[in-house]
């Protein structure tokens, strides 16, 4: 899946590591979200909506 | 989901106290029941103290995986299960070499080890190169 985080976490002038604290993740899981390594489970997805105020499709988005 | 470090860390303490328990135990026993001429059921039961020690290292081990969050605990997973196939190829292959092509036969003791060697070698250098 692709996904905007990156661009998300930079509007809101954060770091890998203040995401990954305000997700309760560390900045290596941060980091493998943002590079489209790996797809988060639907409670991390959820929480990063919710963290960001969209809904999840609009976080991510299938690569097909 | 949630990373715990505080619950992490106390894992980690407890597999290292574990492990050093055990390494302290088996030497212990080895010095100790040697010279002492000890009967063979005494011996047996002995052997299998320091396992106490062991499993109280493992309990950490898993109380440290339940406290990391899911993409660690992937990474971890990934890391074992590639030592569990590795390691099970490897001495399977050998012990039907020991009796096809006359290799000399190995102790089970290297089965621990190498379980621990492929998990690191596997988890540096393919699981964590993969999620790069």
């Amino acid at each position: 899946m692709k996904n905007c985080l990156k661009e998300l976490r930079a509007q809101r002038g954060w770091s890998q590591a203040d995401l990954a604290a305000r997700l309760g993740v560390s900045r290596q899981t941060v980091n493998a979200l943002e590079v489209g390594k790996y797809d988060p489970s639907l409670p991390l997805a959820f929480k990063l909506a919710r963290l960001f105020g969209l809904t999840i499709e609009e976080i991510f988005t299938d690569k097909a | 989901m949630t990373v715990s470090e505080k619950d992490k860390r106390r894992g980690w303490q407890q597999f290292w106290t574990g492990i050093v328990l055990y390494g302290v135990l088996i030497v212990g026993l080895n010095v100790l029941s040697g010279p002492m001429n000890l009967g063979k059921p005494l011996v047996i039961a002995l052997t299998f103290v320091p396992i106490l020690a062991a499993l109280w290292a493992m309990l950490g081990w898993l109380r440290a995986i339940r406290a990391m969050d899911e993409f660690q605990q992937r990474i971890v997973s990934e890391s074992a299960h590639w030592s569990l196939g590795i390691t099970g190829l490897v001495t399977f292959s050998y012990g039907l070499l020991e009796g096809s092509a006359d290799l000399p036969k190995l102790s089970m003791l290297w089965v621990w080890p190498l379980i621990n060697v492929v998990f690191v070698l596997a988890n540096q250098f393919i699981v964590r190169r993969r999620y790069r």
